[in-house]
C-alpha cells in the first residue's frame, strides 16, 4: 500500500512538468498586438494604446495627457502608465512564439507641445534580466531612453492648422496664400478646398522637421484661366514640403515648397517625393508614434554605445573629474560603427586621448561581445574636441584583440 | 466484508493516518501546482519548470538540515525508536528451525498453543498469557525461539532491543514504550493478537535504583512505563504478548517485572547438550557444501559449551578457510581450524631464539604430560608453540563432557597442570622463565579458593572465609591474623604438595616430555590424534581414578 502511494506521488510529480511543457505559448504569434492591447485594457485600464509589428520590431504607442509637468519633467502618473505598458510589452514578448527582437514604446503628450518619451529595448535583454543573467543596473543601461520635444509632433499640428486656415479662407494667412500655387492663383476666392491625402515627416534636427504632404485640391476656376482646366482639373493631386522649426513659435513653419511653380515664363514642377527622400531622418518613430521601419541590431548597438559613452564619462568618478563630455553620437555606415563625440579635458594632460579612446574602446568591445555581435567590420572613433589624437579606426579583429588585452591603446594611436 | 477485514481496514487507517494525511496534502498541493503552473505565462512556466530540479534539491537539503537539527537538538539524536513490525507468517522462522534447545521448545510450544487457543481460553474464563521471559546465555536461540513462536501463532511480531529505549533525556524511553505498546495494540486489534519482543530486557528491566541525585531516573521511568503497559493490557479485549529475552541472571531484573501478570512464564534457554550440539551442527552444516565423512558427533564433543550461534560461526569460518585453501567442500580439518581460530585467536609467529623456543616447548610439554596423565576430567586436544594473542605457546584442554561442578581432585589437577610448565622448565635448565606468571596466578587462585571458600584443605577449615576478610565494601576484616596466616599456610601446602607430585611425575616420565619437545620443535603443533599416538607409544593412557 505504501509502495502504491509512493508510485502515485512519483507519477503526480512527473505530471507537473509534463502537463506544463505540453502547453503552447501564452500569446500566439498571430495575436501579439491584440494581446498587448488586451493586457493594457484589462490590467491597467489603458484603452488608447496602439501596437504594430514591423518585421521583428514591436512598436507600441500611447498618447498621454500631461506627459510633462510645467517644470518640463516627466509627470509621475504618466511615468506609471509608461511602466504599465512596458510591463505588458515585456510579458507578451517573453511569452510569445513570435520571434521578436526589439520593441519601442512611445508616449506622447496630447497637449500639442511635442513632448515625447521613447523606450527602445532588446527583447533578449528583457529575458536575461528576468533570468538574473544581467543585473537590473546593466539592463537599464541597455535601454534607449529618449525624452524630448519632437519637432514632428508639434510641427504636425501646425501644418494641419495651416491647411485648415487655408480651407477656411482665413484672412490670417492672406499673405502666404499665393505660395499655394496654383489653386490660390487661378481659383475663385473662397472656392478652394485642400484635402490632405498623405503626410510624412522627418526629424532633421532637434528643432526642425520636414513634412511632405500630398493633397487633393478643389476649386472653381476664375474667368480667363480656362486654359488651366485641363492641366489642373478640380480635384487634382498636389504635393508640398514644409519645413518646421519649433524654436520659431508662434509661426514655426519656416518654408513651404510646392510641387508646381510659375517661373515667370512657364509653369514648372518639382519632384518633391525624391527631395523628401533625400533628407536624413534622425528619428525612427513616425507621426503615428510607431516605428517607421524594422530596427536593426547594429543601429541599436550604435545608439546604445553612443549613449553609454556619455554615461561613462559622466558617472565614472575618475573620468568625470578629468573630462567633460559635450556630445556623443553613433551611426553605422557600410558595416562600420562611427562614433562621434566631443570630450574635452578639464586640465589637459598628455595621456588624455589615450584614456578617452581606451575607455570607449573597452566599452564598445564589451557591449559587442556581450551581445555576441559579429555583423560589423570595424569601429571608428572621432573626438571633435580640441584634443590631439582625435580619430582612430579598428577592425573587428583588432577590437577583439584589444578586448582580450593583446593590444594596448599605445599600439593603436 | 467480514468484521476482521473491516477491523484491519480501520487499523490501517489508524496506523497510517499521518501518511494518509501527508499523501492527501501532497497530492492536493501537486494538483494545485499543476493548476498554478498552467495559469502562468509560458515564460514564467518554463522558468519555474527549469528551476524545479534545483528547487527540489534545495528543498531536500533544507529539509535534511531541519530534520538533522530537530533530531539532534530536540529528539536526542537519530536513535529514535525503530520498531520492526513483521506479520507472523512473514517472520518465516519455523518450529523445526529451532534446534538444540528441546526443553525450551517444549515450554514455548505451550505458549504457542495458548495463543492459538486464546478464544477458547477466554471463553472458559482463563487468563491469557501476558509475558514470557527467556533467560539464557547469548547466542542460544532466544530471538530465534521468539520468532518461531510468532510464526507458529501467525500473529504480528514487533521486535525491539532494550537499549533502544534508553536515552539521555528523561521521559523519552517511557514515551517509546507507550508508542511501542500502542502500535502493538493496534496490530492486535487488526490481527487478534500481537507479540512484542524486547531483546536485552536487562537494559530497561534492571532492579530500579533510587538515588537522591536523580541518577537512573530515565531507566526507572522507562521500566515504570513498561510495568504499566504490561499491567494495563489486562483491561483490553485484544492480546499483546510480551516476550523478553536476557542473558542477565534473573536476580538482576526488577521483581515487579517478574511477578505473575507480567512476565509470568519463564523459559531457561541454556547452551545445547552434546546431543543438541550434534543437531545444531547437522542443521548449520547443511547450509554449506561439506565432506559427508565428517563425524558430527566428534565435532559436537569437541565443541563443549558452544552455543548455536558459535557453532554457526564455526561453520561459516570453516567455509572461509576452505575457500581460502581452494577446496570446494568443508572438511573436518577446516572445522577444527575454525574452532581453534575462534577459541584461540589467529596465529602470529614471533621471532624467538632457538633457546627460547626450546624453553617454550619444554613448558608446554610439561603442561601436556601433566594434563594427560593427572587430570581426571579434561582432555588435551592440541599443543602448540605458535604464539597466539599474548601467549607464546599453549596446551588446549577441555572437559570430555559438560560438567557443571568441579570436585577437589579436578581442582588439584588444575593446579598441577598449571605447575607442569614451571616444573618442566626447572628440570630441563635448572632455571625458570617469566612464562609461568599466568600459570602461577591460576594455581594460586585455585588453591586459595579451595582453602578460603570451598573447605578443601587438609586442615579441615570449612566455610567461606572471604566473606569475613576485608574488602573494598567491607574495610574491616573479621579474621584474626593467626587464622589468616593458617589459611594462607594451607594454600601454600596445597601448592607445594601439587608441585612435588608434578616433579615426581615429570622426572619419571621425562622421556615422554623430551619426545613431545622434539615433536613440538619439529611440527610446532600437535593435534589430538598425534598426542594420543605418542602416549600410546609409551604405553600411557588417560588418568584413571585410583581404585
Amino acid at each position: 500500500m505504501n509502495a502504491c502511494l509512493f508510485k502515485l506521488l512519483v507519477i503526480l510529480l512527473l505530471l507537473v512538468p509534463i502537463s506544463s511543457c505540453t502547453q503552447q505559448a501564452t500569446y500566439s504569434k498571430e495575436k501579439v498586438e491584440e494581446s498587448i492591447l488586451q493586457l493594457c485594457k484589462d490590467e491597467y485600464d489603458l484603452t488608447e494604446v496602439e501596437a504594430r509589428i514591423i518585421g521583428s520590431t514591436l512598436g507600441v504607442y500611447i498618447p498621454i495627457e500631461g506627459l510633462v509637468d510645467p517644470d518640463l519633467k516627466l509627470n509621475e502618473e504618466a511615468g506609471e502608465k509608461i511602466e504599465d505598458v512596458a510591463l505588458s510589452i515585456h510579458r507578451v514578448t517573453m511569452s510569445t512564439d513570435k520571434p521578436l527582437k526589439f520593441y519601442t514604446l512611445t508616449a506622447r503628450d496630447t497637449n500639442a507641445i511635442g513632448a515625447e518619451f521613447i523606450l527602445t529595448g532588446h527583447v533578449y535583454d528583457v529575458v536575461r534580466v528576468r533570468l538574473l543573467d544581467i543585473s537590473r543596473g546593466e539592463y537599464h543601461k541597455r535601454i534607449l531612453r529618449d525624452f524630448k520635444f519632437n519637432p514632428i509632433v508639434s510641427g504636425k499640428d501646425k501644418v494641419l492648422e495651416l491647411f485648415q486656415l487655408l480651407n477656411e479662407n482665413s484672412p490670417l494667412i492672406e499673405g502666404i496664400k499665393p505660395i499655394f500655387y496654383p489653386v490660390f492663383s487661378i481659383g475663385a476666392p473662397g472656392s478652394q478646398k485642400i484635402e490632405i491625402l498623405e503626410m510624412h515627416a522627418k526629424e532633421i534636427s532637434l528643432q526642425e522637421a520636414l513634412f511632405y504632404v500630398k493633397t487633393r485640391e478643389y476649386y472653381n476656376l476664375l474667368p480667363n484661366f480656362e486654359v488651366y482646366r485641363s492641366i489642373f482639373p478640380s480635384g487634382f493631386m498636389n504635393e508640398y514640403i514644409l519645413l518646421v522649426n519649433v524654436s520659431m513659435f508662434p509661426n514655426p513653419i519656416k518654408e513651404i515648397v510646392t510641387k508646381y511653380f510659375y517661373s515667370g515664363i512657364e509653369m514648372r514642377q518639382r519632384d518633391l517625393a525624391e527631395t523628401f527622400e533625400g533628407y536624413r531622418d534622425i528619428g525612427y518613430i513616425g507621426l503615428d508614434g510607431l516605428p517607421r521601419k524594422e530596427l536593426e541590431e547594429d543601429w541599436f548597438l550604435s545608439q546604445q554605445v553612443a549613449r553609454r559613452i556619455k554615461m561613462l564619462f559622466e558617472e565614472d568618478k575618475r573620468l568625470n573629474k578629468r573630462f567633460i563630455v559635450k556630445s556623443s553620437d553613433g551611426l553605422v555606415e557600410n558595416k562600420i560603427f562611427r562614433f562621434t563625440f566631443s570630450i574635452d579635458s578639464e586640465k589637459p594632460l598628455e595621456d588624455d586621448s589615450e584614456v578617452i579612446l581606451s575607455n570607449i574602446l573597452k566599452l564598445a568591445s564589451k557591449i559587442f561581445h556581450r551581445y555576441s555581435f559579429e555583423g560589423f567590420e570595424g569601429i571608428e572613433l572621432t573626438n571633435t574636441s580640441s584634443l590631439d589624437g582625435k580619430k582612430i579606426y579598428l577592425s573587428k579583429e583588432k577590437l577583439e584583440q584589444f578586448r582580450r588585452g593583446r593590444l594596448k591603446i599605445k599600439d593603436l594611436i | 466484508m467480514d468484521i476482521l477485514t473491516l477491523r484491519r481496514f480501520k487499523m490501517y487507517l489508524m496506523m497510517n493516518k499521518i501518511k494518509i494525511i501527508i499523501t492527501f496534502a501532497v497530492t492536493t498541493l501537486l494538483i494545485l501546482s499543476v493548476w498554478g503552473l498552467s495559469s502562468l505565462e509560458s515564460f514564467y512556466r518554463h522558468l519555474t519548470i527549469a528551476q524545479m530540479p534545483i528547487t527540489l534539491l534545495l528543498s531536500g537539503v533544507h529539509a535534511g538540515i531541519f530534520v538533522f537539527m530537530y533530531m539532534v537538538f530536540l529528539r536526542g539524536g537519530f536513535t529514535r525508536i525503530k520498531q520492526t513490525t513483521i506479520k507472523g507468517q512473514k517472520v518465516n522462522i519455523h518450529w523445526n528451525d529451532v534446534i538444540g534447545i528441546d526443553e525450551a521448545k517444549e515450554e514455548a510450544w505451550e505458549v504457542v498453543q495458548l495463543i492459538k487457543d486464546r478464544t477458547r481460553l477466554l471463553k472458559i474464563g482463563g487468563r491469557i498469557l501476558r509475558g514470557l521471559l527467556m533467560v539464557g546465555p547469548p547466542g542460544c536461540g532466544k530471538t530465534y525461539l521468539a520468532k518461531a513462536i510468532a510464526t507458529e501463532a501467525g500473529i504480528p511480531f514487533i521486535s525491539m532491543s532494550g537499549s533502544e529505549f534508553t536515552e539521555i533525556f528523561v521521559g523519552v524511553g517511557a514515551s517509546r514504550v507507550r508508542k511501542l505498546f500502542k502500535r502493538a495494540r493496534d496490530l492486535a486489534y487488526g490481527y487478534g493478537a500481537s507479540i512484542v519482543f524486547i531483546d536485552e530486557l536487562d537494559a530497561i528491566g534492571r532492579a530500579r535504583s533510587f538515588s537522591f541525585m536523580g541518577g537512573g531516573q530515565e531507566t526507572n521511568s522507562t521500566q515504570n512505563q513498561l510495568l504499566v503497559e504490561m499491567d494495563g493490557l489486562k483491561d483490553k479485549d485484544f492480546d499483546v504478548i510480551v516476550i523478553g529475552a536476557t542473558n542477565a541472571a534473573e536476580g538482576i531484573l526488577d521483581q515487579a517485572l517478574l511477578r505473575p501478570g507480567r512476565f509470568d512464564r519463564k523459559i531457561y534457554i541454556d547452551r545445547p547438550s552434546l546431543e543438541g550440539r550434534e543437531k545444531v551442527f547437522e542443521y548449520y552444516i547443511k547450509k554449506v557444501k561439506y565432506d559427508k565423512n565428517i563425524d558430527l558427533g566428534r565435532l559436537a564433543r569437541k565443541a563443549v559449551y558452544k552455543s548455536p550461534a558459535e557453532i554457526d560461526n564455526i561453520i561459516k569460518e570453516a567455509a572461509l578457510i576452505a575457500t581460502r585453501n581452494k577446496r570446494d567442500t568443508v572438511s573436518y580439518v577446516d572445522l577444527s581450524e575454525a574452532m581453534e581460530r575462534i577459541d584461540m585467536g589467529m596465529k602470529h609467529k614471533k621471532q624467538m631464539t632457538k633457546e627460547e623456543r626450546k624453553m617454550v616447548a619444554f613448558h608446554e610439554a610439561g603442561h601436556l604430560v601433566t594434563t594427560y596423565i593427572l587430570h581426571p576430567t579434561d582432555d588435551v586436544f592440541k599443543a602448540s608453540i605458535i604464539s597466539r594473542k599474548e601467549s607464546l605457546g599453549a596446551v588446549y584442554r577441555q572437559p570430555r563432557e559438560e560438567l557443571y561442578t568441579r570436585n577437589k581432585e579436578a581442582l588439584l589437577a588444575d593446579i598441577k597442570v598449571s605447575l607442569g610448565g614451571y616444573v618442566a622448565e626447572k628440570i630441563h635448565t635448572g632455571t625458570t622463565s617469566s612464562g609461568v606468571a599466568d600459570d602461577f596466578k591460576k594455581a594460586m587462585q585455585t588453591a586459595s579458593a579451595m582453602v578460603w571458600k570451598l573447605g578443601m584443605s587438609d586442615a579441615g577449615y570449612i566455610g567461606d572465609y572471604t566473606t569475613l576478610a576485608g574488602s573494598a565494601q567491607q574495610p574491616t576484616s573479621f579474621l584474626s591474623q593467626a587464622l589468616t596466616e593458617k589459611l594462607n599456610s594451607e594454600t601454600d601446602k596445597i601448592l607445594k604438595k601439587c608441585l612435588k607430585e608434578v616433579e615426581d611425575l615429570l622426572k619419571k616420565e621425562w622421556q615422554i616430555v623430551e619426545r613431545f619437545v622434539k615433536e613440538l620443535l619439529e611440527k610446532e603443533e600437535l593435534e589430538y590424534d598425534e598426542i594420543e599416538e605418542i602416549f600410546k607409544e609409551y604405553g600411557k593412557t588417560h588418568y584413571s581414578k585410583p581404585a
